[in-house]
């Protein structure tokens, strides 16, 4: 039990560190914690990942919301819409609601979990090459669809996108892509790297010279979040849908929470478009990506709790660990450390969520400093982390020269949106490859 | 008698601190077969062992074998060796053949039409899943088509690969560790169309690094006797080095040949 507490004590703090930090994300908490959870017993390594993944969630949302900068792929709509409602000044209610919708979301999550645990493998049965394809497409549809530039451009921006997501040296087509004979563009262009110089910056250029939001956070305190669990009510068909979206998400292999939030991002925004009430800084599609994102982070668990089937990185990790040191990897032995898996979830919630409150009061700290200053040290910090986050995984360099070479082309289109482009970069290769595979499987 | 002792006790100590360490290059993803296998080869280092190196991809894997000052080791897929990839090394740093483990044809379990091999071969509407390698794909298609013309070919990458079967789109799956699932058939040589020249291919490595070092000792560690991935065995250990790289070579010929 003494154990069990130290890593639950340790997961918190890996969670905040990844939350607070852009770019160190699950896996390279992993990667950093390997020689740790080598000693370890095997419970404990499955109750470190399950609390820092749950922390990190909330805090990577802050990040997001007032300094704009996403943690992560999956945090660019909270990006998108929670900063946007900070600069309007209302930091604080975009942080309490998307904090307290990642708490019930991740509550419906343990709750969906325990539903569908006997009928599992039906579940996979749905979860075939069409309804891949139908869902990435109509995502990146409805992406095109909706960025605030013309269609035309989006398209553009979307099919570029998807040409820097096949630079590097493919072992699928066996050759090589625009890497100019260059190792360090073998590996493909890194995800924060893109992320960085091409969403982040324009982003922040864009913002610098609108009004800055307060750093003062009235209401996020204890007493506060009575008052938003109060009045939550009003978003709950959007918490239901997203709720579900994330859930399943987190289940799919090849689908993971990372594109569940953003397929629950742009459903919702879809709706609240059709409605027309949707303005940039949307309450309801703010809740939808963060509430998505924290049900996923534990139904993610269950294909390797209870299949065996590790579906992300950082599973793949602990299944290793797992295997390497002789434990058991079977059905029944990961059954029987759900419960308190299921416990350890719950509270790391609870703790995320009551955390993240007292990390935004030390936010204060950066009020009457001017925004342009705020903004350079975001840059600045964003690079060393570039660096740092490339570094645990042997490409610190890489990561950082990728980045600063991507940041000409990042300020050509700042006053462009470019969300098309990322996704674009995140999404038409799985898009491409379940298309390839209906083609084979029907026709 | 004692200074002599401790003379002797000295120098032990003064040659064991300055041994050259030997170094494990890692250049896959942490947790994949490769990875678990540049595990096993650093245990059997024992005290000699002095760090990994860790890349980001192999052609960066290559730079640090062929320029590294002190030595290295590290598990090698065989394919890299092929005409064309960008990871090919000069054969003086081929130390040896590695390990391999012929493809598994498995299915699902609660799957009864596929549990019957006469469905393997002579079914109608037969799918079968292999993982997407430009490399692999192909002969491991020619020779299931070999075997009945009907199958359908479906290339996977990673993640979606792993729940293929309990989607229901596809009968089969070619994986060289089966896992849990049942197996149908092994492309071992010995069970189904023999004549054909893939009818006997597996997933393999080879031992590479920058000065010899006898991979019988990665054989003889318990690491090695208790590792997970057990279908991989040791491949051509009775060959002289010569021999290996020749039966590698025309292996990898007779691949890419198809495959152009």
């Amino acid at each position: 039990m003494i154990e069990l507490s130290l890593v639950f004590v340790f997961g918190i703090l890996a969670g905040v560190f990844a939350g607070v930090l852009p770019g160190v994300g699950g896996v390279v908490i992993m990667t950093l914690a390997f020689p740790f959870l080598m000693q370890i017993d095997p419970a404990s390594i499955i109750i470190f990942y399950v609390t820092m993944a749950s922390v990190d969630q909330y805090f990577n949302g802050i990040t997001a919301i007032v300094f704009g900068v996403p943690g992560a792929s999956m945090n660019i709509p909270t990006q998108i819409e929670g900063h946007t409602l900070f600069r309007k000044g209302r930091g604080s209610e975009a942080i309490m609601n998307s904090a307290v919708g990642s708490f019930l979301a991740s509550l419906f999550a343990v709750g969906i979990v325990l539903l569908l645990l006997p009928v599992m493998w039906t579940v996979y049965g749905i979860w075939t090459s069409v309804a891949q394809a139908a869902l990435l497409g109509m995502a990146c549809l409805v992406l095109v669809g909706l960025a605030r530039n013309r269609v035309l451009v989006n398209a553009l921006f979307f099919l570029f996108g998807g040409v820097l997501g096949q630079v590097g040296y493919s072992h699928e087509r066996g050759n090589s892509f625009m890497t100019f004979d260059m190792d360090i563009l073998y590996s493909g262009l890194p995800t924060m790297s893109v992320l960085v110089s091409l969403f982040v910056i324009p982003v922040l250029l864009n913002s610098y010279k609108k009004l800055p939001g307060s750093f003062d956070f009235p209401g996020v305190d204890f007493k506060g979040y009575k008052n938003t669990v109060l009045g939550i009510k009003r978003f709950w068909s959007t918490l239901f849908r997203s709720s579900v979206l994330g859930s399943f998400g987190g289940l799919m292999p090849g689908m993971s929470f990372g594109f569940s939030s953003i397929l629950a991002y742009i459903s919702e925004k879809a709706i609240r478009q059709k409605k027309k009430v949707y303005r940039q800084g949307d309450m309801h599609s703010l809740i939808a990506c963060e509430s998505a994102n924290n049900a996923g982070v534990f139904t993610q668990l269950v294909p390797l709790l209870f299949l065996g089937i590790p579906i992300t990185a950082s599973e793949a990790l602990i299944y290793t660990i797992l295997e390497s040191r002789g434990l058991p990897v079977d059905i029944e032995w990961f059954k029987s450390t759900f419960d308190q898996v299921l416990l350890f979830f719950v509270a790391s919630s609870v703790i995320g969520l009551f955390l993240s409150a007292r990390y935004v009061n030390f936010l204060q700290l950066f009020n009457g400093l001017a925004i342009q200053k705020i903004y350079l040290m975001i840059v600045v910090i964003l690079f060393i982390a570039l660096w740092q986050t490339g570094a645990s995984q042997y490409a610190g360099f890489d990561h950082l020269v990728i980045a600063l070479a991507l940041v000409p082309l990042g300020l050509l289109v700042h006053k462009l949106d470019t969300t098309p482009l990322l996704f674009g970069f995140l999404l038409s290769e799985p898009l491409l490859d379940n298309l390839k595979r209906i083609l084979v499987i029907y026709f | 008698m004692n200074i002599v002792k401790i003379i002797f006790f000295i120098l032990m100590l003064t040659a064991t601190s300055f041994a050259e360490k030997i170094d494990v290059v890692k250049h896959t993803s942490p947790g994949g077969l490769v990875d678990r296998m540049n595990e096993v080869i650093a245990k059997s280092l024992g005290d000699n062992f002095g760090q990994f190196i860790q890349v980001k991809n192999c052609v960066q894997a290559v730079k640090v074998i062929e320029k590294h000052k002190g030595k290295v080791l590290t598990a090698w897929p065989t394919e890299r060796e092929a005409k064309g990839n960008p990871c090919n090394l000069e054969n003086k740093f081929l130390l040896s053949t590695f390990s391999n483990s012929p493809y598994h044809i498995t299915y699902l379990e609660s799957n009864s039409e596929a549990s019957d091999i006469d469905f393997l071969t002579n079914g109608s509407e037969v799918i079968v899943g292999v993982w997407d390698s430009n490399f692999w794909a192909p002969p491991q298609t020619a020779f299931l088509q070999s075997i009945n013309p009907n199958i359908k070919v479906v290339r996977y990458k990673g993640k979606p690969f792993r729940t293929a079967l309990a989607s229901g789109e596809i009968d089969y799956k070619v994986v060289s560790f089966p896992g849990q699932d049942p197996v149908i058939a092994i492309m071992d040589g010995k069970h189904l169309n023999t004549d054909h020249k893939f009818s006997n291919m597996g997933y393999s490595m080879m031992f590479v690094g920058n000065f010899d070092y006898d991979i019988a000792r990665v054989y003889s560690i318990v690491e090695w006797q208790d590792r997970t991935d057990s279908t991989h065995q040791p491949w051509m250990p009775d060959l002289s080095k010569d021999e290996q790289i020749n039966r590698v070579e025309d292996m990898l010929s007779a691949i890419t040949e198809m495959d152009n």
